[in-house]
């Protein structure tokens, strides 16, 4: 998904004027000119003018690719899937992995990424089990990570090594 | 100096240190050698698990794991067309050239040996450079060293691309994203918007981990087609006519040397710059004087440069604290951790542990060799892993790595989002490493600016005052104002329009 010069350069001034106001909140100093909003303000009005500098090549430079420019993998359905699928499966972990617990949710994800990807569920299944297992061992007994044990909370005295 | 050396040898060739530089190599071959996995994904996934390693194996892991990334990138280049990491892409069609002239193994056995010598040489001037530089560097106060910061910075965001602007947006957002969080100076909560988990700021290594690795794997979602291994030939011996054909290129690599370390020190240039460069350059004598060996030269050169550039890299990054690419951005950030502040002092109080780091370049680099033959003897399996089961394995892996270092599910978050940011960024043009030393340099500019602006009682003056902060001040507004003078040149010299017939 490219953006042309135009709209990218307006959206980095917005976001530079948003800054520079965003710092202007931020409490001044009673004896010392530059306080905390001092950077941010400074980073603000060179986001700004960046922005505007490169809306302004987009402008001069003209032509069709303006405005949105879609690469042509998007209009392949199934990689849209995988990226959404891809993104999806972290928030899925991010918001479930503390209620039911990191082994359930890996296997499940990496079982439906893998599954998805390389088309043969059946393998993948087991290359998922496989690598849920390896990669908690490896975090949770080698490095002591304490990832969520969620449902599992019960049996986990019986399921470390400790 | 001799105890130095000792102590430091002593450290290195401990068992523990020796494993990990082994199992670490073994890794960065594997990521390396895997097109859409790329060097610096490699780093960025080992440092969770080196938070647990003391500093020397820690380090020497990323040196090593780097190291043999960027040699093994070149084997897919040679096998499939399709470079193993960024910094292979410069000369992966001249390559992929002589293994379809039936020359595979002295391209790869070429690529090898000249890795290895470039890796030697930019450890030996590592070696030598840096801790004469730290000498130099002791004098340096926080007027210099803001200058410093700000020149790496500007370097960084004007030679990361084509384009100064985008450059320039990608600094700014890594300087915005480094004030979120508590102000140095005042204490004052910046950005935070109410989140408890933001007043220690974004954290590195969810960000490295989502822009280098999340960001790489949403890539191969989107855009990937299964690799085709062509029907290659068995590789042969790869030594066979490799050392001849090396001596005659001794220019070639040597020049290839000298390049890849004079822009592996400079900010934000990294090996891929380091190789397109060499390449380029030894192309160009290759056409000017034409010889059966030149497309070979122009590979070695670009293969030694590359290598040598990781090794430069480490000089502004241990003196100064000023990552000369993106991987010691990230080796910084874990020098932080292991409580090993780059900069002169450290020269001073730990020599023996940053010898050890020096050292375990030249060990790596040799290491290099049987395992980059073992590499290229097992290539077509390595090349047949299915990359649709190894994304997925990785995604889970950035995902425990990204909540290992706070225990967080907000450094998940945070992990995403960088994630798709820097997809989003790259698909736009905007160069991601930037951003990366803007976060990392974006506490060292604000700090020294403070304390400066303190120090000299609100006076501007001062910046310029001390002579080599006058100089260095001089260079950097001259770096900002480069690509302005190019542009006005370049619109002076276009050819004026004839007129209508």
């Amino acid at each position: 998904m490219r953006l042309g010069d135009l709209p990218l350069g307006l959206l980095v001034a917005a976001l530079g004027i948003a800054v520079w106001w965003g710092a202007q909140q931020f409490p001044t100093m009673a004896y010392f000119r530059y306080g905390p909003g001092f950077f941010p303000g400074l980073i603000g009005i060179l986001l700004a003018g960046c922005g505007l500098v490169l809306a302004l090549q987009g402008l001069l430079a003209g032509g069709r690719a303006r405005w949105l420019e879609l690469a042509p993998w998007t209009r392949v359905p199934r990689h849209l899937l995988d990226l959404a699928l891809v993104a999806g499966a972290v928030v899925a972990y991010a918001l479930t992995a503390d209620t039911l617990g990191f082994l359930p949710t890996a296997f499940l994800l990496l079982w439906a990424l893998i599954a998805r990807l390389w088309g043969r569920p059946l393998p993948a299944l087991a290359v998922a089990a496989i690598a849920t297992l390896l990669i908690h061992q490896a975090f949770v007994e080698l490095l002591l990570v304490p990832l969520p044990w969620g449902l599992l909370e019960p049996w986990s005295g019986g399921l470390t090594w400790r | 100096m001799a105890e130095v050396i000792a102590g430091a040898l002593a450290i290195l060739l401990a068992p523990q240190t020796l494993a990990v530089m082994l199992a670490s190599g073994l890794f960065g071959l594997f990521v390396g050698a895997v097109p859409g996995l790329t060097a610096t994904m490699a780093t960025a996934l080992l440092v969770p698990l080196t938070f647990y390693l003391d500093p020397v194996p820690a380090i020497a892991a990323m040196i090593t794991a780097s190291a043999m990334a960027i040699f093994a990138g070149d084997i897919p280049s040679a096998l499939l067309r399709m470079p193993g990491t960024p910094a292979s892409a410069a000369y992966a069609d001249a390559l992929h050239a002589m293994t379809r002239a039936g020359r595979a193994e002295l391209g790869l056995g070429i690529c090898l040996l000249a890795s290895a010598l470039g890796g030697l040489f930019g450890a030996l001037v590592l070696t030598l450079a840096a801790p004469a530089l730290a000498e130099f560097a002791l004098g340096f106060s926080t007027f210099e060293y803001f200058w410093l910061a700000c020149l790496g910075l500007s370097c960084a965001a004007f030679v990361a691309g084509p384009r100064p602007v985008k450059g320039a947006i990608s600094l700014l957002l890594g300087l915005l994203f480094s004030t979120v969080g508590l102000d140095p100076v005042t204490g004052v909560t910046r950005f935070t918007f109410g989140n408890v988990d933001l007043v220690g700021g974004l954290g590195l290594v969810p960000v490295l981990i989502g822009m280098f690795a999340m960001a790489e794997i949403l890539r191969f979602a989107a855009t990937a087609e299964r690799l085709r291994l062509e029907g290659t030939a068995r590789i042969g011996n790869v030594f066979r006519g490799v050392l001849p054909l090396l001596w005659r290129q001794r220019l070639a690599v040597g020049r290839g040397n000298l390049l890849g370390v004079a822009i592996g020190a400079l900010p934000g240039a990294g090996a891929d710059i380091a190789a397109w460069i060499s390449f380029a350059l030894a192309r160009r004598r290759a056409a000017r004087r034409p010889d059966p060996d030149g497309e070979a030269r122009a590979i070695a050169g670009g293969s030694a440069a590359n290598n040598a550039s990781l090794a430069a890299a480490y000089v502004p990054a241990t003196v100064f604290g000023i990552p000369g690419d993106t991987i010691t951005a990230i080796v910084i950030g874990v020098l932080f951790m292991k409580g090993l502040t780059p900069g002169p002092s450290v020269f001073l109080h730990q020599p023996v542990l940053i010898y050890a780091v020096f050292f375990s370049f030249f060990l790596a680099n040799l290491l290099l060799i049987p395992l980059g033959l073992l590499a290229i003897r097992l290539a077509r399996r390595l090349l047949a892993a299915p990359r649709e089961v190894l994304m997925p394995i990785i995604l889970l892996f950035c995902i425990v790595g990204a909540f290992a270092m706070t225990n967080t599910m907000f450094a998940v978050w945070v992990m995403l989002a960088m994630g798709v940011l820097g997809w989003l960024m790259e698909e736009n043009g905007i160069p991601v490493a930037p951003l990366v030393l803007g976060l990392v340099l974006g506490p060292m500019v604000q700090e020294n600016f403070l304390t400066s602006m303190m120090k000299s009682d609100g006076s501007f003056l001062a910046f310029f005052e001390r002579p080599l902060a006058g100089v260095l001040g001089a260079l950097t507004i001259a770096v900002w104002l480069a690509p302005l003078a190019l542009a006005l040149a370049r619109r002076l010299h276009r050819p004026r329009p004839a007129s209508a017939a």
